[in-house]
């Protein structure tokens, strides 16, 4: 189990620092000059835009900022943000605890909408509920997501005025965000979760608990659904790691002020210590939630941790 | 079909130009004389932006998911079948796109290198690739346990002869059908990236653009924002439902 970890542990922080290095260079690449972004190329002048490429170190070679990026790293320093001028360790950090909200609470409809539907489907699987559920499951799925967001916010937000349009203000405003992530999840989810009753209904575990008298429902909810619940669980748990990297597009049509909505900000104003901050602590984030979640086997299944510590 | 059909003909039908402004009839609703499905702020056409719209959108699609299912199919035919080393890296760079912020990779290599076709083509091909690199693995690991494949190496055939000639056709067809599920991922986030404005650049009408322009009269000229999304929605649900439809073909069973 320890040297699992360990090797897991290790390999994910080298994947981390691989990808640090290529945004590095990436940005280095970029045409856009960040310095006359910052000042406004119209107002200033050449000397102005030059003493601000050198108080950010854009004059050195690459090899020199690289260096310098690098041993900033390993002290904990991601450098200063160019557009809010401090540090934009801490710039991305204030916006984190909002994306993991909206994501948490996506996770929390996908599971209150999923597994039910789930069920549903597979107590009665072949028939019209079955088939409906599936039909509805993919339709949402195949929906561009700022699509259904526009859609949403028109009749729920404008029409409806339940919810407040955009932005952040108080806990309705999270409720529409994530209530169109969880519908994009829907298919996914529910149909894992079907899939795996229906799977377990046919197993000998079944059979066995059948022919020792335990009633229909009590094998559906104490037995089956509980069994269910690892694949189900490594659904979910990736599912919120990517939540965590992709709901950039929820959050630009939405306006929440989360780490996504911030990515595409520092992309415009070519904020280049931003950027960095931003994929590097998303992906650390992204790293260890999958890891939580094959942790969390070790815990749930009685098996898996007879195997390991063997 | 539906989508696909009218998106073929687009330069034989009948059409007002997708480009051609004409400010008198601004916003007019669908159904109105010589405008179908209405036109936008600036009087044009909606239908035909539309299925102009759709020529670039599908024509990336395609691309991205034939690069993607190409690189994709190889090399995790390959990892499967040679194991070791190509087999470790290969998986590694698999897990490792899973677990990292893809999405803002993408916006950052399409900030630096331009929204030309190409790039966004590239872009796409990256995000994509390790779904069918997966699932052309795992089906490859398990042909490759099968008896006719001993039975191949004791005959004598060349390894490579045996990989290409048993293995790759016995698992070609259920990678096909993850590929051709890429298509409808590659449309939705083509119109996810017109839509954030860093897709291909104007003039060129593609549907996420469409949108997006769109959204600022959403209350006024619904059409705009509504069928747009449809059309996506239409051609990715179909292209859904036609892989489930292979699939279940395939394996005889849902």
């Amino acid at each position: 189990m320890g040297w699992y970890l360990l090797r897991r542990l290790s390999f994910s922080l080298l994947a981390v620092l691989v990808v640090a290095s290529v945004v590095f260079v990436l940005l280095r690449l970029t045409p856009g000059d960040p310095a006359a972004t910052y000042v406004g190329l119209d107002v200033a002048s050449d000397d102005v835009i030059e003493a601000v490429r050198d108080k950010w170190g854009l004059n050195d070679s690459l090899l020199v900022q690289y260096r310098s990026f690098v041993t900033n790293l390993v002290r904990g320093d991601l450098g200063e943000s160019f557009v809010y001028g401090e540090s934009a360790f801490r710039v991305v950090f204030w916006r984190l605890p909002n994306t993991i909200l909206l994501a948490a609470v996506a996770l929390l409809f996908t599971v209150l909408l999923a597994v039910p539907l789930g069920i549903l489907a597979a107590r009665n699987s072949g028939k019209t509920i079955d088939n409906g559920i599936g039909a509805a499951a993919i339709t949402f799925q195949s929906m561009p997501e700022f699509w259904l967001s526009i859609i949403l916010i028109q009749f729920f937000a404008l029409r409806l005025g339940w919810f407040p349009t955009s932005g952040f203000s108080g806990w309705r405003s999270v409720i529409l965000p994530g209530f169109t992530v969880s519908l994009l999840q829907l298919a996914l989810v529910s149909q894992i979760v079907r899939r795996e009753l229906i799977r377990l209904e046919k197993s000998p575990m079944a059979d066995a608990l059948r022919a020792r008298g335990v009633s229909e429902r009590r094998l559906l909810w104490g037995h089956l659904v509980r069994n269910s619940g690892i694949p189900v669980l490594t659904v979910l748990g990736t599912r919120f790691a990517m939540m965590i990297n992709g709901i950039v597009i929820i959050e630009a049509v939405y306006n929440w002020p989360g780490v996504g909505n911030l990515a595409i900000q520092s992309l415009r104003s070519r904020d280049y210590p931003l950027i960095q901050a931003n994929v590097l602590i998303t992906s650390i984030l992204a790293v260890m939630i999958n890891l939580a979640v094959d942790l969390s086997y070790y815990f749930i299944d009685p098996r898996v941790r007879r195997q390991t510590s063997r | 079909m539906l989508v696909a059909v009218p998106i073929a003909l687009a330069g034989i039908l009948p059409l007002p130009s997708p480009t051609e402004t004409d400010l008198a009839s601004r916003l007019l609703p669908p159904f109105s004389p010589g405008h179908l499905l209405g036109t936008d702020q600036l009087g044009r056409d909606l239908l035909s932006r539309l299925i102009w719209g759709g020529r670039i959108s599908l024509t990336i699609g395609m691309l991205a998911m034939l690069v993607a299912g190409l690189v994709g199919t190889t090399l995790g035919a390959v990892a499967g079948y040679y194991r070791g080393w190509v087999d470790a890296v290969v998986s590694r760079a698999i897990e490792a796109q899973l677990s990292l912020p893809l999405l803002m990779l993408l916006l950052l290599m399409i900030a630096i290198f331009g929204s030309s076709i190409p790039i966004i083509i590239l872009v796409l091909a990256i995000a994509q690739w390790p779904e069918s690199a997966r699932i052309s693995r795992s089906l490859t690991l398990v042909e490759t346990e099968k008896l006719y494949v001993t039975a191949a190496r004791t005959t004598g055939t060349a390894s490579l002869r045996i990989f290409v000639m048993h293995i790759l056709p016995n698992i070609i067809s259920r990678v096909l059908v993850v590929v051709l599920l890429l298509l409808s991922t590659s449309a939705l986030l083509e119109s996810s990236l017109s839509y954030l404005g860093l897709g291909v650049e104007r003039p060129y009408p593609t549907w996420g653009r469409i949108i997006a322009d769109g959204q600022q009269y959403v209350s006024s000229a619904w059409w705009l924002v509504v069928i747009p999304g449809l059309v996506i929605s239409l051609l990715v649900l179909g292209v859904n439902l036609l892989g489930d439809g292979i699939r279940q073909k395939l394996t005889g069973q849902d």
